[in-house]
């Protein structure tokens, strides 16, 4: 079935623009195909200009973050007759970022904001080379976070922490490392273990991440325990 | 002017492990038209090739690796890259990388497509993003300086030493020249040529086009892997754990069609044998709206699916809206891999001094012609690892060259003229033209005349290519402008993909002419060798290296 819809896209040029505007584009397209799907097709030969984010294509690679009808989540992966059930399909840059063209947002501090806790392996002097099936499913569902910044979107400014937060998680429990333990101290000093991170905040993990419901009670379980 | 004793283009699993390599010594930059976790090895799958088992060995893998290649591949490389594997694989380990485990702890093995035994390590089907995102780790805590979003327009090459290139700054929309006296490719394939590809948007063959530009040798290009199983409808790709986990290939009777075409191996026959039954099924009526097969998981039950196979599972709700648990996944052959690359010994060296490459735009050649699934992320890291240590010892061995006129001026003027206003076709037009023919002509089954058209199409299609002219938008985030040079790039690797495969006449891996069915050993069990010049590839043979397995016949 052909889906007829309208994107609203946001357009923002720095060296022009003080704020962002929106720009309609109107297409005919595949009921199932996804937000990116329509992006490109306006790109390649509607409107060469528009500047966005992609590559993966499938959920993996994490690039085409965006504000979906003002939810965060990944385009490649947002089916146009979800969204787009009036026609109409509005699309902004992630919110809380600086925005450096259109749909393109500096995710530098993001990324930059991961080195602050220790964010590899660091091995076990007496690791064996074995861990347990049981230890590998604890963390194995957090090691899937893609980075790719719909957790760390903001009213006013990016940056709950939580990329990190997960982080912290695969690593903490991580039956190999050193730190174990330390890393989360480490995540309570540097003020993460905080849920909600906003009032309001209402993003969800594209990969399935439960915050909420996972993460934070066993972070803040071990948490007790060392004190 | 960037200064660098090592400069790494590309993020991805090769560009990755040469950096951290090299960055133990040597002043290291890569990089990349993505971030790095954006690279296209997250899209791999279904693992990683060691032998680890009791029973199994280096030659054994070797020999699989070889069979698999149909005698092309250079055995040599390949003896390196099967000895060199347990090491690797237990290297990564130890950085972190969380592969599935055994009961007893130990990394777990699955067996893929034309292979023996269980060789395959794995982290669920999620490998290649797992050891990406390692790997990635692994550049934080080594300090790897790495500059994302630049875009490679130019290698810098003179008296046939390379000394550099020139790449756009996306973010700042800068040109910038960075000298340095190794550079490393590692850019990965070009599967955006063809219309149905399992491959990234990003994966337009770049690093492979900027080479054969600059004087590099292109070899076995002719051979391009379609993968049995992608997607209907996107393409995206179905692992082959998915068969090796134990899934049925299933025609619109309900048969198992490959014990028709692979008796002994069945749906783990290599890649090229199970695409060309796949598509003879299709062709001869007994596909899905003469579009697919059925991939059938539903015996492995519900629970298995999500613990092997959570990706897959994942893609196939999505994209076709089938829970595998329920209902077989329509699959298809796309394009998925480049046995062909860039020319280079087993230390990534090519024919350009100071060019070393590694991962799929290299052609070392391990894969001759046909990969074996577990072998592509193997080949990445151990190659990229010995392409770092070789750029460290290169690099003391290089003294700083007296540097030639600016590089800069001739691309700026090059980028000027084609954006001089809209003028002529959209990138996305020819590309979709291209993409088009080069599935319909060149595909899992080829024929000389179907070759022929496809190099007189390609032709035209250049030449409206040159025609092209861009709106004057900037350098910052432009990517019209990007797509526009990528389909440049494609341009150039498809004329030589078509042109390898219209001389090479016979039939081996995954080339297969319908007019030559046989492989012909006496004439083609060597390389093809392509240069460019103004008129066209010069094409030439090279030597296949053949140590321990002589050539025999191949069946599966």
């Amino acid at each position: 079935m052909m889906l007829d819809v309208t994107l609203q896209v946001a357009r923002f040029d720095p060296d022009l623009d003080t704020e962002i505007r929106l720009q309609d584009y109107s297409l005919q397209m595949e009921e199932r195909r996804m937000v990116l799907d329509a992006l490109l097709e306006i790109r390649d030969f509607q409107d060469g200009s528009l500047a966005f984010r992609y590559s993966c294509r499938s959920g993996i690679g994490g690039s085409c973050a965006m504000m979906i009808n003002g939810q965060p989540k990944l385009a490649c992966q947002t089916k146009l007759a979800e969204v787009g059930k009036d026609g109409l399909i509005r699309l902004e840059p992630l919110a809380g970022f600086r925005v450096l063209r259109d749909l393109v947002v500096d995710i530098d501090p993001f990324l930059e904001s991961l080195k602050a806790i220790v964010p590899w392996l660091v091995l076990r002097p007496d690791y064996n080379g074995r861990m347990s099936p049981e230890a590998l499913a604890e963390i194995e569902a957090v090691g899937i976070c893609v980075l790719c910044g719909v957790c760390e979107v903001g009213e006013t400014q990016s940056g709950t922490g939580l990329a990190s937060l997960a982080k912290t998680y695969r690593f903490a429990f991580d039956t190999r490392d050193a730190l174990g333990p330390e890393r989360i101290k480490l995540a309570v000093d540097l003020g993460l273990l905080k849920w909600p991170p906003y009032e309001g905040f209402a993003a969800e993990c594209p990969k399935g991440i439960e915050f909420e419901e996972d993460l934070i009670p066993a972070l803040r379980a071990l948490t007790v325990q060392q004190e | 002017m960037l200064h660098y004793d090592v400069l790494v283009v590309g993020a991805g699993l090769a560009g990755l492990r040469a950096a951290t390599v090299a960055s133990r010594s040597a002043n290291v930059a890569v990089i990349s038209k993505v971030y790095p976790t954006r690279s296209h090895s997250c899209a791999a799958q279904g693992g990683i090739n060691a032998a680890l088992g009791p029973d199994d060995s280096w030659e054994k893998h070797m020999f699989d690796t070889v069979k698999g290649s149909d005698y092309l591949g250079d055995q040599t490389a390949i003896e390196v890259l099967c000895r060199e594997a347990p090491d690797e694989v237990m290297a990564l380990e130890r950085m972190g990388a969380l592969f599935s485990r055994d009961s007893d702890g130990q990394l777990a093995q699955r067996a893929l497509a034309g292979a023996l035994f269980e060789r395959t390590c794995y982290a669920a089907d999620l490998t290649g993003f797992v050891l990406l995102h390692t790997l990635y780790e692994q550049g934080l805590r080594h300090g790897v300086k790495i500059y994302p979003e630049w875009y490679l327009l130019k290698l810098i090459v003179e008296d046939g030493v390379c000394q550099g290139g020139v790449a756009l700054d996306l973010q700042r929309g800068q040109l910038e020249a960075i000298r340095a006296k190794v550079v490393v490719l590692a850019t990965g394939g070009y599967g955006r040529i063809f219309r149905k590809t399992s491959n990234s948007h990003s994966c337009t063959g770049d690093g492979m086009a900027l080479a054969y530009e600059a004087g590099a040798i292109l070899s076995d290009m002719e051979f391009v892997q379609f993968h049995p199983t992608t997607l209907y409808g996107c393409n995206i790709l179905i692992s082959e754990a998915a068969r090796g986990e134990g899934g049925y290939l299933l025609n619109n009777r309900g048969e198992r069609f490959m014990d028709k075409y692979a008796s002994e191996q069945m749906e783990l026959a290599p890649r090229d044998v199970v695409s060309r039954s796949i598509a003879i099924e299709i062709k001869e009526r007994r596909g899905f709206e003469n579009e697919y097969v059925h991939l059938d998981l539903r015996h492995l039950g519900a629970a298995k699916i999500e613990e092997r196979l959570p990706q897959v599972k994942d893609i196939a709700v999505r994209y076709a809206g089938v829970d595998p648990a329920e209902t077989p996944i329509p699959v298809q052959p796309g394009q998925h891999y480049s046995m062909g690359g860039i020319r280079c010994d087993e230390w990534g060296q090519t024919n350009i001094q100071g060019l070393l490459v590694a991962g799929e735009c290299a052609n070392v050649s391990v894969h001759g012609a046909n990969r074996l699934g577990g072998n592509s992320m193997l080949e990445t890291v151990i190659f990229g690892r010995r392409t770092g240590q070789r750029a460290i010892e290169l690099a003391r061995q290089t003294r700083w060259p007296e540097f030639g006129p600016q590089p800069l001026a001739g691309i700026r003027a090059y980028l000027d003229e084609r954006m001089t206003g809209q003028r002529g076709d959209r990138p996305g037009v020819l590309k979709r033209e291209m993409t088009g023919l080069m599935m319909d002509k060149v595909g899992v089954f080829r024929e000389g005349s179907d070759l022929a058209e496809a190099v007189a199409e390609l032709r035209k299609l250049r030449q409206r290519y040159e025609a092209i002219r861009l709106p004057s938008n900037g350098l910052a985030f432009n990517y019209e402008l990007v797509t526009c040079l990528e389909l440049g790039w494609m341009l150039e690797l498809a004329e030589v993909i078509a042109q390898g495969a219209l001389r090479r006449t016979e039939s081996r891996g995954a080339h297969c002419r319908l007019d030559y069915p046989g492989r012909d050993d006496e004439r083609w069990l060597v390389h093809t060798y392509a240069q460019r010049s103004d008129d066209g590839p010069i094409f030439s043979d090279g030597p296949v290296s053949i140590t321990r397995f002589q050539p025999a016949e191949r069946g599966y």
